[in-house]
């Protein structure tokens, strides 16, 4: 494959990266910090966690979180 | 009241001082009153591309200190039949030397008086970018096909843009077509496509730019060379808010066969 080729898919993916508001590890610590919260209150499962954050306009963030209800199984193992 | 334009890369080296002067002296070609920003205090460059460095006398932080007036401080290019201005930036200060108001207030002033004020920015994304931005009503985005140039670009497009400058203008810079006939580089099209902002100009890879660099006696005085056709071509575009087809450059190797011979012949 000439090169030209793969410079454009590296740019599309450092570039799609670069233009998130926070980094893969800061995402993974704000799951898991919003899970301890979230979990105090209602029966979650903690590891199945989806945030979304954009920016709403200059002033705002929208920050979504989707947590999914711990399931039977795991009530009895516990 | 004139249109100030940041031109500003990023990255540093891809052609923003070699894009403001011969941008500049086109406008001027097409009856546009022009005037240039050296914005790159401590590393002033655009007067010996334009090779008008032996008028310089004063400088911007000449001016903002009140120890000229800026009539004073501006080089007049008579080469030109409207006027070509250049402001020239202090090779001995550094960027900070210079308070943010004061910029501001000159960048005023000089749209008052001129139609095109172009403000030459330094590389990076620190104070002198600021600087050279805060004041711009459009930008020029210089890109070199090259990776690390096509994601500084993409930085630079995100600040412009949160800074409401609009439009925000793409110029690739450097196009050598033997290796994009190979398609050993990313083509024009695909850095379109990546930073998404309207296409101002396509500009081949050339010897020629670096002997009119050398010799301070800017290609676009050439009004008859393709070179010198081409920054007529990008100028008009940016006085109208055309855009660029690609095609009209990039079919570029026959094109760029044609500049080489009509280089060659005015030598």
């Amino acid at each position: 494959m000439a090169s030209g080729k793969t410079a454009t898919q590296r740019l599309k993916n450092v570039i799609s990266k670069d233009r998130e508001l926070l980094s893969s590890g800061s995402i993974r610590v704000l799951k898991k910090e919003l899970g301890n919260i979230v979990s105090k209150f209602l029966d979650i499962d903690k590891r199945k966690i989806q945030i979304t954050i954009e920016e709403a306009d200059q002033k705002n963030y929208n920050l979504s979180a989707n947590f999914q209800k711990k399931s039977k199984a795991e009530d009895e193992m516990e | 009241m004139g249109e100030a334009i940041v031109i500003t890369s990023g990255k540093g080296g891809v052609g923003k001082t070699t894009i403001t002067a011969n941008l500049g002296i086109s406008l001027s070609q097409l009856g546009f009153s022009v005037v240039m920003v050296d914005a790159d205090i401590g590393l002033r460059n655009l007067d010996l591309v334009m090779g008008i460095e032996r008028k310089v006398k004063y400088h911007i932080l000449d001016v903002s200190k009140g120890l000229c007036t800026l009539e004073d401080a501006l080089v007049k290019d008579t080469r030109s039949k409207t006027p070509v201005c250049l402001l020239p930036a202090s090779q001995s200060h550094f960027k900070e030397d210079i308070q943010k108001d004061d910029f501001s207030d000159l960048i005023q002033s000089l749209k008052e008086r001129f139609q095109y004020v172009l403000i030459d920015s330094p590389a990076g994304i620190e104070y002198g970018f600021r600087l050279s931005m805060k004041d711009a009503n459009q930008g020029i985005v210089v890109v070199n096909p090259e990776v690390s140039s096509i994601r500084d670009a993409d930085r630079v497009i995100s600040i412009l843009e949160q800074k409401k400058i609009k439009p925000i203008y793409l110029i690739i810079n450097r196009v050598n077509t033997e290796l994009l006939k190979k398609k050993e580089i990313v083509s024009p099209e695909e850095i379109q496509e990546i930073l998404d902002i309207p296409l101002l100009g396509v500009i081949p890879e050339d010897y020629f730019v670096v002997i009119s660099a050398n010799q301070g006696k800017p290609f676009a005085y050439q009004t008859q060379s393709k070179l010198g056709e081409l920054f007529l071509h990008i100028a008009k575009q940016l006085s109208s808010e055309e855009l660029f087809m690609i095609e009209d450059s990039i079919k570029a190797e026959s094109l760029w066969n044609k500049v080489k011979k009509s280089f060659t012949l005015k030598k």
